[in-house]
């Protein structure tokens, strides 16, 4: 009686039966083949039963404190699973609660030592993230909100203590987390509007790893007739932190054909690390060229971020066809350490050693555009963007002369495009950038560059429509010494044709990328050639017949990715997936997929998968 | 001359304040027909709409437009009632975007979210609103609203090591802001999140730092400048098929007094014998390639 009365309480408060859909159902893996680490990198779905989606909605006729009301979930017992909540009252609020569970898998065999067969950089963790944002008085002048979230992950893995002259593959445990809040206030008027905000958390990053026998690590080679080996190691890695940031943004319209937006932001995040190694064996210390039996180090370090960053803009209208937008942003960060630490080796301190180390970064970008309606089936832009920028770094350990080096960036890039309907069904939508550069600050950087990008659309009748892309980046730097020669492009086409009982979608795109760079070789103090192919195919399709009155559907289709040059590889998952009505708000559910990948360099990362699933939906 | 300049501003400054008739007789005098003659030819897009938040507008006396909540975004209705003709009607899946996202806009422009509207490159290409958004039936925040446009990416979605969207726990919005950001995402790389930071740390919370030693490119050009985020062929989604190549070609600078090429990045040591697994695989033993707390070579 109690548990009957329990269950009438929410259609008594919510006066309308909510409406749920629920998907469950159980996965077998039938077939499999190849490596399952490699699988499991990749696809991870696993055999078990499956709270495969689940979907809930109220919108009662009458609440007073309820709108609306919506719970949707997917994934559970699955790699990824999610629930969200959203829950509103006009006036009174919004909250939004989000859940979301990760399998953070990759084991991937590591190629440091051809005669290690497991991976030396693997990770199998839970990624767990959760937010719950609430804005108070939504839609009225002025709306405070408040949110509060956590991001955590822990799991175990493989990372490599790396000690002179050789690293040695370790377990690790990982444990990392961060808290954040915010809260603050808008203020929406006609005609003006502010933002104020103010936010912070606080997070922590601990890693142990561990070595208890004896390990002679990815060094093959003996070194000066001895072979480098761990016995036994621990490395103890505790980092924790914090952020407090402030930020505001507003926008004013002063007249219609005036908007006025700024944005200013101001965080400064610190962290603080605790850092301890012991490792025992026949090691070597470089810089004495000793072979020692016992190291241990002990670090402490503190390291301070502020960043400013800020964005002005001015859009103006003089005329109804005419839109012109300035803008002008800059972020400024500036990176303070410093490191302390002792080392003792064989029982015997050494000196206490101390570092500090700093980047600073400026960097800013101006930009004007203007789109002029030319008539109502042409629209065309046009403008100019100016990068300008400076970043100090620490010198490369070989690198002589000052403590710091600096790079720059100075770049002027033309902006062009056009927007084009030359019929009602028709909308082709077209942009360039041509970058000039002088500096910058990376080797593979855009520098003189070439952007274009071309979408178009058409729909045929109601329900079928096709289009296409065309894309293309060229980037160079002549710089001597550097010669840089990249082009990048991608073709495709997509149709999708929607009926009543059949709907069809089908998308094929191809892609080419081509980088060529001189590199330094350093041991033989020579150049070497990188060059970096990329040609593939991708495709997919789902066709899809529904049974009249939606009682029931047959998919199937899935998708291939082929490609070849520098990493060649096949990637297939094709899928039919058949829904059978059983009785009114019960339908059969059935799924067939296989993922399969094949590496023509790295055959051992081979796979195949059959996945099963078979199950019931439930509801409306 | 000033009076008539200032009339002139009041009688502008009202319209403009103008709410729409409250009155019944006043609403059909101004062209108005009311849900229910919308509904009863449109039956499908009024149950729809209802189940959505626009529906507040129908259930709330209080937000000025009940009983004519489908004219509230597309304008009076009742010639396009009698004429039974679409041209007297606002169709914003048929109209300019420009004219559909004002009616949009009238109500939602002064929200957080399209605060940098007039940045996105929806806005410069004239996507309008309703292209992502259903008002008579909500779309999800999922992938395959955001895939119906962005094929290419989509495509590249479909390579073997890619963030798994459309598994309910990943999807576009936790990147990209569709509505644009203040700040172009050009900038860095990657859309910021409200902490001032690359929207990938949002889950990568363990490569946020601050680092004692940080790895310059990772702050000055964002994690893009490795890593290709949507999906690659790479298992670590790596821009390049091997590890060696992706650093060797930033790391190519001679040690030598000032700057020759102007790029950062110095080179590699003599004793890595590039012939050897251990030293093609640079994070074997520069672990820390993200940042490092203690070491300046991000060996641990």
């Amino acid at each position: 009686m109690r548990r009957t009365l329990w269950l009438a309480i929410p259609m008594v408060v919510w006066g309308q039966a909510p409406e749920v859909t629920t998907e469950v159902g159980y996965r077998t893996l039938p077939a499999t083949r190849g490596d399952w680490k490699s699988y499991r990198s990749v696809d991870n779905l696993a055999a078990g039963p499956r709270l495969l989606s689940f979907a809930s909605g109220w919108t009662p006729a009458k609440s007073r404190w309820v709108d609306a009301l919506r719970l949707t979930g997917s994934g559970w017992g699955d790699p990824m699973n999610a629930l969200h909540l959203t829950m509103d009252k006009a006036g009174l609020y919004r909250l939004t609660f989000s859940y979301r569970n990760m399998a953070y898998f990759s084991a991937l065999p590591s190629f440091a030592n051809p005669l290690n067969t497991f991976s030396q950089r693997s990770f199998d963790t839970r990624q767990r993230l959760w937010n719950a944002d609430i804005d108070l008085r939504p839609g009225k002048r002025l709306q405070p909100f408040l949110s509060v979230g956590r991001q955590s992950g822990n799991g175990f893995g493989v990372s490599p203590i790396v000690v002179d002259e050789n690293s040695y593959p370790a377990a690790s445990v990982i444990d990392n987390g961060y808290l954040q809040f915010r809260g603050g206030v808008h203020y929406d008027a006609e005609r003006r509007r502010f933002t104020l905000e103010q936010g912070g958390g606080r997070f922590h990053d601990d890693t142990a790893l561990r070595i208890e026998e004896r390990n002679t690590g990815n060094r093959l080679l003996p070194y000066f007739g001895r072979r480098l080996a761990l016995d036994r190691a621990t490395q103890a890695y505790a980092v924790t932190g914090q952020n407090v940031y402030s930020s505001a943004e507003v926008t004013v319209s002063p007249w219609r054909w005036v908007d006025v937006t700024g944005q200013f932001f101001y965080s400064q995040p610190n962290s603080e690390v605790r850092f301890s190694e012991n490792a025992q064996g026949t090691l070597l210390w470089l810089e004495t060229l000793r072979f020692v039996n016992g190291q241990q180090s002990l670090v402490t370090g503190y390291a301070n971020q502020p960043r400013t960053s800020g964005a002005a803009n001015v859009e103006v209208r003089p005329w109804s066809r005419v839109r012109i937008l300035e803008s002008w942003q800059t972020v400024r960060t500036h990176n303070a350490a410093s490191v302390a630490g002792l080392t003792t080796l064989d029982g015997g301190a050494l000196p206490g050693r101390s570092a500090a180390d700093r980047l600073v970064w400026n960097q800013s970008e101006q930009q004007v555009q203007a789109w002029v309606e030319v008539t109502k089936l042409l629209t065309l832009q046009g403008g100019h963007r100016y990068l300008w920028g400076d970043a100090q770094v620490r010198r490369g350990t070989l690198s002589t002369g000052p403590a710091q080096e600096t790079g720059r960036l100075r770049r002027h890039v033309g902006l062009a495009g056009f927007v084009l309907r030359p019929a009602a069904r028709l909308t082709v939508n077209a942009n360039a950038e041509v970058g000039r550069g002088d500096r910058t600050y990376f080797r593979t950087s855009l520098q003189n560059y070439e952007r274009v990008r071309v979408r178009a659309r058409y729909r045929i009748a109601d329900g079928w429509q096709a289009s296409g892309h065309y894309h293309r980046t060229a980037n160079g730097n002549p710089t001597p010494g550097v010669n840089l020669r990249f082009a990048a492009q991608q073709a495709g086409a997509s149709v999708q044709w929607t009926r009543q009982t059949v709907s069809v979608t089908a998308d094929y795109a191809r892609s080419t990328l081509w980088n060529d760079l001189l590199f330094f070789e350093p041991e033989r103090y020579g150049s070497l050639r990188s060059l970096y192919r990329d040609n593939a195919h991708t495709a997919a399709l789902a066709a899809t017949w529904n049974w009249p009155k939606n009682r029931g559907s047959v998919t199937v289709g899935g998708s291939l990715f082929r490609s070849a040059g520098s990493r060649p590889t096949r990637y297939y998952q094709p899928l039919a997936r058949v829904l059978v009505p059983v009785r009114k708000q019960v339908l059969l559910l059935g799924e067939w997929r296989q993922v399969s990948l094949g590496q023509a360099f790295y055959a051992n990362e081979a796979f195949g998968v059959q996945q099963i699933t078979v199950g019931l939906r439930l509801g409306r | 001359m000033r009076a008539e300049a200032g009339l002139l501003l009041l009688v502008c400054w009202g319209g403009l304040l103008a709410a729409p008739p409250q009155k019944k007789k006043d609403r059909a005098a101004a062209g108005y027909a009311g849900t229910e003659a919308c509904v009863a030819c449109h039956e499908e897009q009024g149950k729809g709409y209802a189940r959505t938040r626009h529906g507040a507008l129908e259930r709330e006396a209080g937000r000025g437009w009940k009983d004519y909540s489908c004219e509230a975004c597309h304008g009076p209705g009742q010639r396009h009632g009698e004429a039974a003709e679409a041209k007297f009607i606002l169709n914003h899946a048929k109209a300019a975007p420009k004219e559909a996202d004002a009616s949009c806009l009238g109500c939602h422009k002064n929200q957080a979210t399209h605060a940098g509207r007039v940045h996105g490159s929806h806005s410069a290409g004239q996507v309008g609103c309703g292209s992502c958004h259903g008002v008579h039936q909500e779309k999800p925040h999922a992938a395959a609203t955001c895939g119906g446009c962005h094929t290419d990416v989509v495509a590249q979605f479909l390579r073997p090591h890619a963030h798994r969207t459309g598994r309910g726990a990943v999807e576009c919005v936790d990147c990209h802001n569709p509505h644009g950001s203040l700040e172009r995402a050009g900038l860095r790389g990657t859309a910021r999140t409200r902490n001032n930071e690359p929207g990938c740390l949002n889950c990568h919370a363990d490569k946020r730092g601050p680092f004692a030693f940080e790895h310059a490119p990772m702050r000055l050009e964002g994690c893009g400048s490795c890593h290709e985020a949507h999906g690659s062929a790479n298992p670590r989604m790596l821009n390049r098929a091997e590890v060696m190549n992706l650093c060797l070609e930033c790391h190519a600078n001679l040690p030598a007094p000032g700057n020759r090429t102007g790029t950062l990045g110095s080179v590699a040591p003599g004793t890595h014998d590039l012939r050897l697994p251990l030293y093609r695989n640079c994070t074997s033993c520069h672990t820390k390639i993200h940042g490092s707390h203690v070491n300046r070579d991000f060996l641990r």
